[in-house]
């Protein structure tokens, strides 16, 4: 009788308890008594959340093969169509791949993250760090022998963008919107403009920290117009930060090499101005890559 | 169920409770080898021994679960006192008395635990998932007992 006694009171007294309360005493035993269990739920949770990765991974290479492959040829002919235009290679640098460590939600600042990989602290800081799929961030200095930078989420982000055509340039920045949603928001685009809803959005490379021509999101909608001045408009983001893990971090070339290249030549013909039959050879400014302005300086778009 | 054989079949119901928790609360509808578990202890011990062996599972469980503290000591407290008390009551040799007293009881703790966790009991969870997950927890429990009785003998 008095094990029951006791067993009421006790309940009665749980029951009593705080949410707090109980979650401490959950706590205790979840540390204790269930810890060997707890502890192969996490290793089976971490088994199978590794062939789920590997499963992931192995689509995500098939994919790249079929990319690699249309994008070879795509370089060839670029490389043929710059012959024919007399322009040097692009010098676009070179990219070193890294892991990628957002910051802890909770306990640190989501918005920063930190990059492991093989001679990332000797790049020239700040660069752009991107994925196939558009544009993550930016590493600021190095960290040990790897980076740390932020991504677009951070307040202090900026980007030069330009849409795909050419038509509307402006600078992106990230702001919450959708209850608390990290977005971007391209300001500084002309007045008298008008971008379409789902136009892309490139980054055009001036400053060089960020390579010309990353995917930096699709346009949305009107965030709001200064009247006669300037617009805003809210834009989809290309990548999402939770989705990242492995990135591209970008080693650009000598500014100099850099000075030489377009910063973004959006792909125009005006096929007004050419007449030309099957094999006839390209005229000499047809090649829609623009005109040459000077020899080294830079590649200006001229529609 | 006082035999050593029993008392495999109940350390085994509830190491496979607690170790194959997360597949269990993925289902709607999956067994509960906790609370047949501790029916079927409640058929081998003294009422108070198994209310106190309820209390223990009740904390284990609440623990893991993350449920109320308190209601499920409690709830299950007085199943295992209830089991033992009713083994006394409706004893029988009929070999359906365990399954049918396994699925009814488990139907009843499990509309208690729902009803004390605060969550609202709908008319789909004590109509359909409950009475499944308590056939399902039957069928395992006599699962387990045909596998223990071939393997311990």
């Amino acid at each position: 009788m008095a094990l029951i006694i006791s067993m009421l009171l006790i309940g009665s007294f749980a029951s009593s308890l705080s949410r707090e309360r109980e979650s401490q005493v959950e706590a205790i035993v979840r540390a204790t008594v269930l810890f060997p269990v707890l502890q192969l739920h996490r290793a089976s949770a971490e088994q199978a959340a590794v062939g789920r990765r590997a499963a992931a991974l192995q689509d995500e290479r098939d994919s790249l093969v079929v990319a690699m492959t249309r994008s070879r040829a795509v370089a060839e002919q670029a490389g043929d169509l710059r012959a024919l235009a007399g322009l040097d290679e692009p010098a676009l640098g070179s990219v070193r791949v890294a892991e990628v460590y957002p910051g802890r939600p909770r306990v640190g600042d989501p918005d920063v993250f930190v990059l492991r990989g093989t001679r990332l602290a000797d790049l020239d800081f700040p660069v752009g760090v991107f994925t196939g799929r558009g544009l993550v961030g930016v590493a600021r200095a190095p960290h040990g022998s790897g980076a740390r930078g932020e991504f677009w989420t951070h307040t202090d982000f900026r980007v030069s963008v330009v849409t795909e055509d050419g038509g509307v340039s402006g600078i992106a920045r990230s702001v919450r919107r959708d209850g608390g949603q990290p977005m971007l928001l391209l300001e500084g685009a002309p007045y008298q403009g008008n971008i379409e809803p789902g136009t892309r959005l490139v980054t055009t490379g001036i400053a060089g920290v960020y390579p010309p021509g990353i995917p930096i999101g699709t346009v949305r909608d009107l965030a709001s117009e200064e009247a006669g001045w300037m617009k805003s408009y809210f834009v989809e983001p290309a990548v999402r930060p939770a989705e990242t893990r492995v990135v591209l971090a970008w080693d650009r070339p000598e500014l100099d090499s850099l000075m030489s290249i377009a910063t973004y030549v959006p792909p125009t013909f005006d096929s007004s101005s050419v007449e030309a039959t099957p094999g006839d050879p390209l005229p000499a400014d047809s090649s829609g890559l623009g005109s040459v302005a000077d020899d080294s300086v830079s590649v200006r778009n001229e529609p | 169920m006082r035999s050593r054989r029993g008392w495999v079949v109940i350390g085994l119901l509830l190491a496979l409770h607690f170790a194959l928790h997360p597949l269990w609360t993925g289902w709607p509808a999956g067994p509960d080898l906790l609370i047949g578990g501790l029916l079927l202890g409640s058929l081998g011990l003294r009422a108070s021994r198994a209310a106190l062996l309820g209390f223990i599972l009740g904390l284990f469980e609440a623990s893991m679960s993350l449920g109320p503290l308190g209601p499920t000591m409690l709830i299950l407290a007085a199943t295992g006192y209830a089991g033992s008390w009713l083994r006394d009551v409706f004893y029988s040799d009929s070999a359906r008395f365990i399954p049918a007293f396994l699925v009814v009881g488990v139907w009843l703790v499990q509309t208690l635990l729902v009803l004390a966790g605060g969550a609202g009991l709908t008319l789909e969870g004590a109509l359909i998932h409950s009475p499944i997950s308590a056939g399902l927890t039957a069928v395992l429990c006599w699962g387990t007992e045909k596998l223990v009785a071939f393997f311990v003998g």
